[in-house]
């Protein structure tokens, strides 16, 4: 028995030709793993770690304070183990994202800033604390003073390693308002994504 | 050779083949599959690790009113798209290793020094390519400003996404340049570390 270079796909050696049934099988059945095991690589590459999570309800925020929203609905979820969080711990590359609404529950207070900022906090050792790298995007705008709504979007690319003790990054997601007439309430039409875009080289 | 598939061309016996030629037939079934597959791995490979690069400033950097960005720190670099020796502003796409289409994620922090307002940003990425295709020669293909002051923070961010199209067959042949360039209007402030990253990927290959 003979093999081919690449795949090391079974064949008989010349003037081998005593038994050629069971020559096929072998081949047929080496063929077989090396597919299954494409189909798997390409399922991956068809079928990548992608979650978009929501809020259940509104999230009240107050005036001049930076506060934390926490994604509490699973939208859609393929791939990633958790569906309450949407930390990466699986070595790749990954695009994340935020969008965000917030509208004012009462009075509109003019030249108001308003300010989301997305964090990632990947670890790069074995304790987070000191061995981290963080990512930060941040979207902006200022109230006109016409109708006091906020609508937010900002995006980033990262790349997570695996770590000892196979840590998961930390995402925070904040927004900071100077609405001083009213709270604005943060709409469930906000959203947060994250897909993975690669493996790593 | 009796026969082979219609499709993949895999050779296989028919019943006017003599029974000795049957090893000389499941050899050559066998090494037409091995090539198969091995194209097919060789697929798989480019789907699933693609060309990319990501640069970041290691220490803030002083920068004037407008500037490419010089950096400092190469996080990732899976095409050898990077060479901070040789240029610290740019990521390089080698257009005939790696053709395709390509998205750039720019995003910056800066905060001036007393570390009260920063005035406006404007961030745009360039795309050059040496043999002076029109199309996207010198040409700004992403756009995001930060408009107005940032209301008692002590630092803005922006980001600038592009969607540059090039290396499409026959565009052209040489390699292609993208660097990452800010503008401020008002005080000048430094760009801060570690937060400033530029970044180019392949989301798509010519077929």
């Amino acid at each position: 028995m003979e093999l081919t270079d690449n795949q090391a796909l079974p064949f008989p050696e010349g003037q081998d030709f005593g038994n050629g049934a069971l020559d096929l099988q072998f081949l047929a059945q080496t063929i077989d793993a090396r597919m299954k095991a494409q189909e798997l690589a390409l399922n991956d590459v068809l079928f990548p770690p992608c979650k978009v999570l929501g809020l259940t309800a509104v999230v009240p925020i107050s005036s001049g304070g930076t506060a934390g929203i926490s994604w509490n609905k699973t939208i859609y979820n393929q791939g990633f183990l958790s569906t309450t969080n949407i930390r990466p711990r699986d070595s790749g590359t990954y695009m994340m994202g935020v969008y965000l609404s917030a509208i004012p529950t009462g009075t509109v207070t003019a030249n108001a800033a308003h300010n989301l900022n997305l964090t990632v906090t990947v670890p790069t050792g074995p304790n987070i604390a000191s061995d981290q790298r963080t990512f930060t995007s941040v979207a902006s705008n200022i109230e006109p003073g016409a109708g006091g709504s906020s609508d937010l979007t900002t995006q980033m690319i990262f790349s997570v390693e695996t770590v000892p003790g196979n840590l998961a990054s930390i995402v925070n997601t904040t927004f900071f308002h100077t609405n001083v007439g009213s709270t604005m309430n943060v709409q469930t039409t906000s959203y947060i994504w994250i897909i993975k875009i690669s493996e790593l080289g | 050779m009796s026969a082979t598939t219609t499709t993949w061309a895999i050779p296989y016996a028919t019943a006017a083949d003599p029974l000795c030629n049957g090893d000389d037939i499941i050899e050559a079934m066998a090494e037409r599959v091995d090539a198969i597959l091995t194209g097919f791995d060789t697929d798989i490979e480019l789907l699933t690790v693609r060309p990319y690069a990501q640069l970041a400033l290691g220490a803030a950097t002083v920068t004037t009113a407008i500037d490419q960005v010089d950096f400092d720190e190469v996080l990732a670099d899976t095409a050898n798209m990077t060479n901070l020796s040789l240029s610290d502003t740019t990521i390089t796409i080698n257009h005939d290793d790696f053709p395709g289409v390509y998205l750039s994620s720019w995003i910056g922090t800066g905060q001036d020094a007393a570390g009260t307002n920063v005035n406006t940003f404007e961030a745009f990425t360039s795309v050059i390519t040496l043999d002076g295709y029109a199309s996207v020669t010198n040409q700004g293909v992403a756009l995001w400003q930060v408009a107005g002051n940032n209301s008692g923070q002590t630092a803005a961010t922006f980001y600038a996404t592009g969607l540059p199209s090039f290396g499409l067959p026959g565009a052209g042949t040489d390699d292609v340049q993208i660097r990452a360039w800010y503008e401020l209007f008002g005080t000048v402030v430094p760009l801060t570390s570690p937060y400033t990253q530029f970044a180019v990927f392949r989301i798509s290959y010519p077929f």
